[in-house]
């Protein structure tokens, strides 16, 4: 069964469409990275799952079952924007506030248990106003992963968390998703963070979704290449340029991409009196491969 | 089998629990019965510093700070009917502005909206939560004038009317409180997280109902009246419900 289905969904603020006839299909247990620009319809999208704003247009299915099922809507978790939470409250009251509401079994138990899988179990009694920001976004954290959603939605969690409070979060995601079959629909700009934890992708672009891929057919799809770092970056260039259909430059580094192999490469090139400093072998990442298809998508899309 | 914490939301019982739990944590509670209890205290003494001379004092007796007995009430609007607990309808609109209005800016109404698609509980936890925090106002007024009139040493003679009648005033007025809690709920559930516009358009539709309170609740009011105010704040609550929970179900949240 899917965790969410969407089919044809569209959104408008007056005349701005925001979302566009978008199609999606998010696997139950999977991490879904929902990529995009600033403005591409991602949190609309991802209110509307919420029940937070009505579409104009579409059907959406969660575990099988309408939007408007009570049953499916208390088993969602979501951070979207902010935690939402009282500023003058505790961190503790605000937690239990949530309980509540989810109608939680053991409460206290388990505010304290995600308090602690967040490490801000030692700031609980801290007034949410006196919280950093990194600590606020654990807060929400911590509210949204409260009770074991089934399936969580997560609006760009990871900003302004420091690189302990990103590596938790990893953990903390790929656990849930492992042992708990729960199905995470998360969003962020940091691809490189998504690129280690995501099975499933779906790329959104002003309002459309234009790819959705898992994260083998995403690797298949990824090109191989070789890296080196000569001394002499010109003259390498063009040598390897006659050689080899495409051949790019980035920093201080030549990429070669097709069948090349590292040795056969050096050895080209130190045939020709050219040292190389570094080589390896690497393989495009997300956020190449996101960059190379919003290019493309310009002209296909618009 | 995935084995989920989360149980099916024990619907009122849940909402009215957090509800309360935010009331009592929150400082704009105790700001307001304070405000409540100040007001009396004040009104009653500043009006009386002339000297004491009783054919120009504006309260002759304390029971004018809560109100007028119904002749007069029904016609005069004098200082005496426009300074008593009935201002206290005007806080609730603040109170209701407020409360409603924050919980849409710190994203709190997300949190609850993203589990529950019925938008019923929410409204009538509020409108009983909003007429509580009310009620507790007016009770503040009352001691407020109590203590405000032995300072500044009124009669506390009950002038054409009783205890009963008095008990019967302050009665109805509670019992009008769901009519003004629901329609300051209405303006701020569809002004959302614009404070403003919550507060002056509930004080707007507060100050059209006013004048009806004096007539409805008069110092020597019966059971009648009592009967009336909780039939009209009744009705007006689940009107005013209905619309709010309409606007929540057509609008977004967010």
């Amino acid at each position: 069964m899917n965790a969410v289905e969407i089919h044809n969904l569209s959104k408008f603020f007056g005349q701005k469409k925001a979302v566009s006839g978008l199609d999606m299909v998010v696997p139950e247990g999977a991490i879904y990275g929902f990529i995009g620009e600033n403005g591409s319809g991602k949190s609309t999208t991802e209110k509307i799952i919420c029940g937070l704003m009505r579409p104009n247009n579409g059907q959406i299915k969660l575990f099988g079952k309408d939007l408007s099922d009570e049953d499916v809507r208390h088993k969602i978790g979501c951070l979207i924007e902010t935690p939402g939470c009282f500023p003058n409250l505790s961190v503790w009251q605000n937690m239990m506030i949530q309980a509540a509401n989810i109608s939680l079994r053991n409460p206290k138990e388990k505010v304290a248990e995600a308090l602690k899988l967040v490490r801000m179990e030692g700031s609980a009694s801290n007034k949410f106003r006196n919280c950093s920001l990194g600590m606020k976004q654990r807060v929400g954290i911590a509210m949204a992963l409260l009770g074991n959603p089934a399936l969580l939605i997560l609006d760009e969690p990871i900003n302004g968390l420091d690189a302990d409070g990103i590596r938790i979060m990893r953990e903390v995601l790929t656990d849930l998703t492992l042992k708990k079959k729960c199905s995470v629909i998360i969003s962020s700009h940091i691809l490189g963070e998504l690129e280690k934890i995501a099975t499933h992708y779906g790329i959104i672009r002003r309002g459309k979704m234009i790819k959705q891929v898992t994260a083998e057919e995403l690797e298949r799809e990824c090109p191989k290449y070789v890296a080196i770092k000569p001394l002499d970056l010109n003259s390498a260039e063009n040598l390897l340029s006659e050689k080899y259909i495409k051949v790019t430059r980035k920093d201080n580094f030549l990429r070669i991409y097709g069948d090349a192999s590292p040795e056969e490469t050096v050895n080209y090139l130190f045939k020709h009196g050219i040292k190389v400093e570094e080589v390896t072998t690497e393989k495009i990442s997300l956020e190449e491969y996101y960059i190379d298809l919003m290019k493309k998508g310009e002209n296909e899309i618009w | 089998m995935v084995k989920y914490d989360r149980t099916k939301p024990k619907k009122l019982k849940s909402m009215l629990s957090v509800d309360f739990l935010r009331l009592f944590a929150s400082p704009l509670l105790y700001v307001l019965i304070g405000v409540s209890f100040s007001l009396p205290v004040l009104i009653l003494v500043m009006t009386t510093l002339n000297g004491g001379e009783e054919s120009t004092l504006i309260f002759t007796s304390v029971w004018q700070s809560i109100s007028s007995v119904s002749e007069e009430g029904a016609t005069a609007m004098d200082i005496t009917s426009m300074m008593n607990i009935n201002l206290l309808f005007f806080l609730t609109s603040v109170l209701v502005g407020i409360f409603v209005s924050e919980e849409f800016k710190s994203g709190y109404a997300k949190n609850i909206f993203a589990i529950r698609h019925k938008k019923g509980e929410y409204v009538l936890s509020k409108i009983l939560l909003l007429s509580f925090s009310g009620a507790l106002t007016f009770i503040a007024y009352f001691l407020g004038a109590i203590v405000g009139g032995k300072i500044a040493g009124l009669s506390f003679e009950l002038t054409n009317t009783s205890v009963t009648g008095l008990i019967f005033c302050m009665l109805s007025k509670i019992a009008l409180l769901p009519l003004f809690s629901s329609i300051d709920l209405l303006i701020s559930v569809f002004a959302k997280q614009k404070t403003w516009l919550s507060i002056l358009g509930s004080l707007a539709l507060s100050a059209l109902l006013f004048p009806t309170i004096p007539m409805m609740t008069p110092l020597n009011s019966g059971i009648i009246n009592l009967f009336l105010c909780l039939a009209g704040g009744i009705i007006f609550a689940f009107c005013g419900g209905l619309s709010s929970k309409f606007i929540l179900d057509h609008t977004d949240i967010v």
